[in-house]
């Protein structure tokens, strides 16, 4: 099962509540656990049983132009959709920023005058310990777009794991293109919201990508107070179907030990039966979306 | 006219919250929420739309079927998976409009001029009013591509009306990250305000984001909210920021009654004398920083030589 | 030599449109022969803005633009183009040819506004 924990609004608990999904389900067996927010990578401060971490750069290939082949005809600057390359009079100009790695100008070039070459854009690292198994996908501070980064970590995911395997993805808040990479790998989706109108608005929007995906979700409900805004987030879940499977308390208890880079688990009594406890419900989820029954 | 941008690196600090507490001690304020995919500062001041505009973020592919051989070879030159063919399609190929970027890479090497290029609607922005002024905000589709776009279109239509109605700041509520609708959200901007809380997380976001504002000479200076979850972890991070020129402009602790504060339609400021305090004298601090002065920075201040190097994610 | 300046309307009696990228019209007027005309079809919308309506520019064959304030991928193209950018955000077109030609203008040598996306241009 490959499960995707988003949310829509940033801070809600994605971090705190997949790595300790992680743990918890460790006690049962190996889980593989990636922190694909590349923006802000932090899932690494929950694991300190990690150690050193691997890094490996995450390169996409970018035109180079081969100024003396050139003959300035300009149509690498007409085909390409991101005004990423400009005619000068006397030769093209490249773009780094605007460049989506297309490979469109490299084709059209009738002059064979443009080649691709790898540039970097961020790192991925990797760490294991014990039935552990961690990825984390870095964008460099700068660079415009964390897709590239993300793809790179699931493809990783895909050639290291089996269908028979547990992987949890953190994913980043949001409900644009880096999460709707990361809802597309999945085969369920678990949102983390809390009970302010942020939460809930932000929850609507992520639960669209979600459903535009026809993957199965489920809502943790984190910070509840235990009052009428808990009800919000309640009947929400009710009249769309979704399952609400855990709600967890606002404490200052648990406030203080994430700031000490303590997940879940040693915060608050009782969470790791609770967490232990979804794994089932979400495979059966995950199991029936890809038979065809779902969002 | 000035432009304060509210940043944190961290989603979850309060930027949004304290960023809205701030409003009613602001000069004539235009408001911009950058965050165009989780746009919440619209709910906070119930907002009233006078004018909205349908976001054009770029193109999709699409087949005409009628046309397609089946040769496939879009679904090979495709780099981000778009397009795919199915038993189901009889092998016609089709396009995957969440996945599709746009680049119409596959239009080029289609050798029946099968593929077409459309424009879509990612999204929509709104001028609206609120009771401190006027608001500009978006909402971007689920899974738009280009919300840096989008953010700068916010920007435009936020200095639009600053200047139509001679107002002299426009507060500008980014979404967290480092991502291109951070940087779209810093751009051109005269200050920015980083929330950050004491807590791994919340530092290691910080660092990335103060790398951005550094490159874009932005001024920056930090609040440290819910300081008291950890008081020394606040002071060991108060000082490397000392140590670097960025001030750290307020403390605020954390407090368990935000929350509901917030679901009750109430701005921070309305919660409490202590935190209308707060957020009157943060302002008072503020101002002069930000409206007297040419607040672009010199290239010698705020350094931060001194503080971690988090470019490719900091110390592991 | 011909000399593009954003405007607020299409004649040399409109105010300078401070804003390069977005500018409602660009006329180009020819120095020798004091004529202008608006060129047309430059719209741009989305991150690549600045730089496609660097490149009308280019195309258009002026050697000069005035202007009131510009981004770093629209300023690197024109810089990189031989172009010189001149600021006169408050005149009329007409006015900021006559500063330019008296040498009243400022001469930019760097963009007004950082880098709208990336750091790597």
């Amino acid at each position: 099962m490959i499960l995707a924990v988003v949310s829509g609004k940033g801070g809600t608990g994605k971090t705190t509540v997949a790595t300790s999904l992680a743990a918890a389900w460790l006690r049962d067996g190996p889980v593989m656990l990636a922190d694909c927010d590349p923006e802000g990578p932090n899932a690494h401060h929950f694991l300190p049983q990690l150690g050193e971490l691997i890094e490996t750069p995450v390169n996409v290939p970018m035109p180079s132009i081969d100024q003396a082949a050139c003959d300035l005809c300009g149509d690498c600057v007409d085909v390409c959709a991101f005004n990423a390359l400009a005619k000068l009079p006397d030769r093209i100009l490249f773009i780094e920023s605007l460049c989506h790695a297309c490979g469109g100008c490299a084709l059209v070039c009738p002059r064979r005058a443009i080649r691709e070459e790898p540039r970097q854009v961020g790192v991925l690292r990797s760490g294991s310990a014990g039935d552990l198994r961690f990825l984390q996908g870095v964008l460099s501070v700068g660079e415009p777009r964390a897709t590239a980064v993300i793809e790179a970590m699931l493809e990783k995911v895909r050639s290291q794991t089996t269908a028979e395997d547990d992987v949890v993805l953190d994913g980043p808040p949001g409900a644009s293109c880096p999460v709707a990479s990361v809802v597309r790998a999945a085969d369920v989706c678990l949102l983390v919201t809390e009970p302010t109108p942020f939460g809930l608005h932000d929850l609507i929007q992520a639960h669209e990508l979600i459903a535009a995906r026809g993957k199965p979700s489920a809502v943790i409900l984190n910070r509840s107070r235990g009052d009428a805004a808990d009800t919000k987030v309640e009947a929400w879940c009710r009249e769309r179907e979704i399952p609400l499977l855990l709600t967890i308390p606002d404490r200052r208890s648990v406030a203080e030990a994430y700031s000490r880079g303590v997940p879940l688990l040693g915060a608050l009594e009782g969470i790791e039966e609770e967490l232990r406890s979804l794994r089932d419900p979400l495979r059966r989820l995950a199991d029936a979306g890809r038979n065809g029954v779902a969002a | 006219m000035k432009t304060l941008v509210v940043i944190s690196g961290k989603g979850g600090a309060g930027k949004t919250s304290l960023a809205a507490g701030l409003v009613p001690f602001l000069p004539r304020p235009v408001l911009a929420d950058a965050d165009v995919d989780a746009s919440n500062l619209p709910l906070l001041f119930e907002a009233e739309p006078l004018l909205s505009e349908n976001f054009i973020g770029g193109q999709v592919a699409r087949v005409r079927t009628a046309d397609c051989a089946g040769c496939l070879d879009c679904v090979a030159a495709c780099r981000f998976g778009a397009i795919a063919s199915d038993d189901d399609s009889g092998g016609i190929p089709s396009v995957d409009p969440l996945s599709c970027e746009g680049c119409a890479v596959c239009r080029q090497v289609c050798p029946s001029d099968a593929i077409e290029m459309h424009d879509i609607t990612t999204g929509q922005w709104f001028l609206s009013r609120t009771r401190f002024g006027p608001m500009v905000h978006a909402r971007l589709g689920p899974g738009g591509e280009n919300s840096g776009a989008l953010v700068e279109r916010v920007r435009r239509a936020a200095a639009d009306a600053a200047e139509r109605d001679d107002r002299d700041l426009v507060l500008v509520d980014a979404p967290a990250g480092i991502g291109c609708p951070v940087i779209s959200s810093l751009s051109g901007a005269d200050f920015a305000l980083a929330v950050t809380e004491p807590t791994p997380s919340g530092e290691s976001d910080l660092f990335r984001v103060l790398a951005l504002t550094r490159h874009f000479r932005v001024r920056t200076a930090v609040v440290i909210n819910k300081a008291d979850l950890a008081p020394a972890r606040t002071d060991a991070l108060a000082r490397e920021l000392d140590a670097s020129d960025i001030p750290v402009v307020a403390f605020f602790p954390y407090d368990e009654t935000v929350s509901r504060v917030l679901s009750e339609g109430r701005l921070l400021s309305e919660a409490s004398e202590e935190w209308h305090g707060r957020l009157k004298r943060l302002w008072e601090t503020l101002e002069p920083m930000i409206m007297n002065s040419s607040s672009r920075m010199k290239p010698h201040e705020q350094s931060t030589t001194y503080l971690p190097d988090y470019t490719h994610g900091g110390p592991r | 030599m011909k000399i593009c300046v954003t405007s607020v309307g299409r004649d040399m009696t409109s105010g300078v449109d401070p804003r390069f990228g977005r500018a409602a019209h660009f006329l180009l007027i020819d120095t020798e022969t004091d004529q202008f005309h608006c060129l047309d079809d430059i719209t741009a919308t989305g991150q690549g803005a600045g730089v496609m309506v660097a490149q009308s520019v280019i195309n258009s064959g002026a050697s000069a633009v005035v202007t009131g304030q510009i981004g770093p991928r629209a300023y690197d193209v024109l810089a990189a183009a031989g172009i010189e950018i001149f600021l006169a955000p408050s005149a009329t077109v007409g006015g900021a040819i006559q500063d330019l030609h008296a040498g009243r203008l400022e001469k930019l040598r760097g963009p007004t506004s950082p880098q709208h996306a990336g750091l790597r241009a």
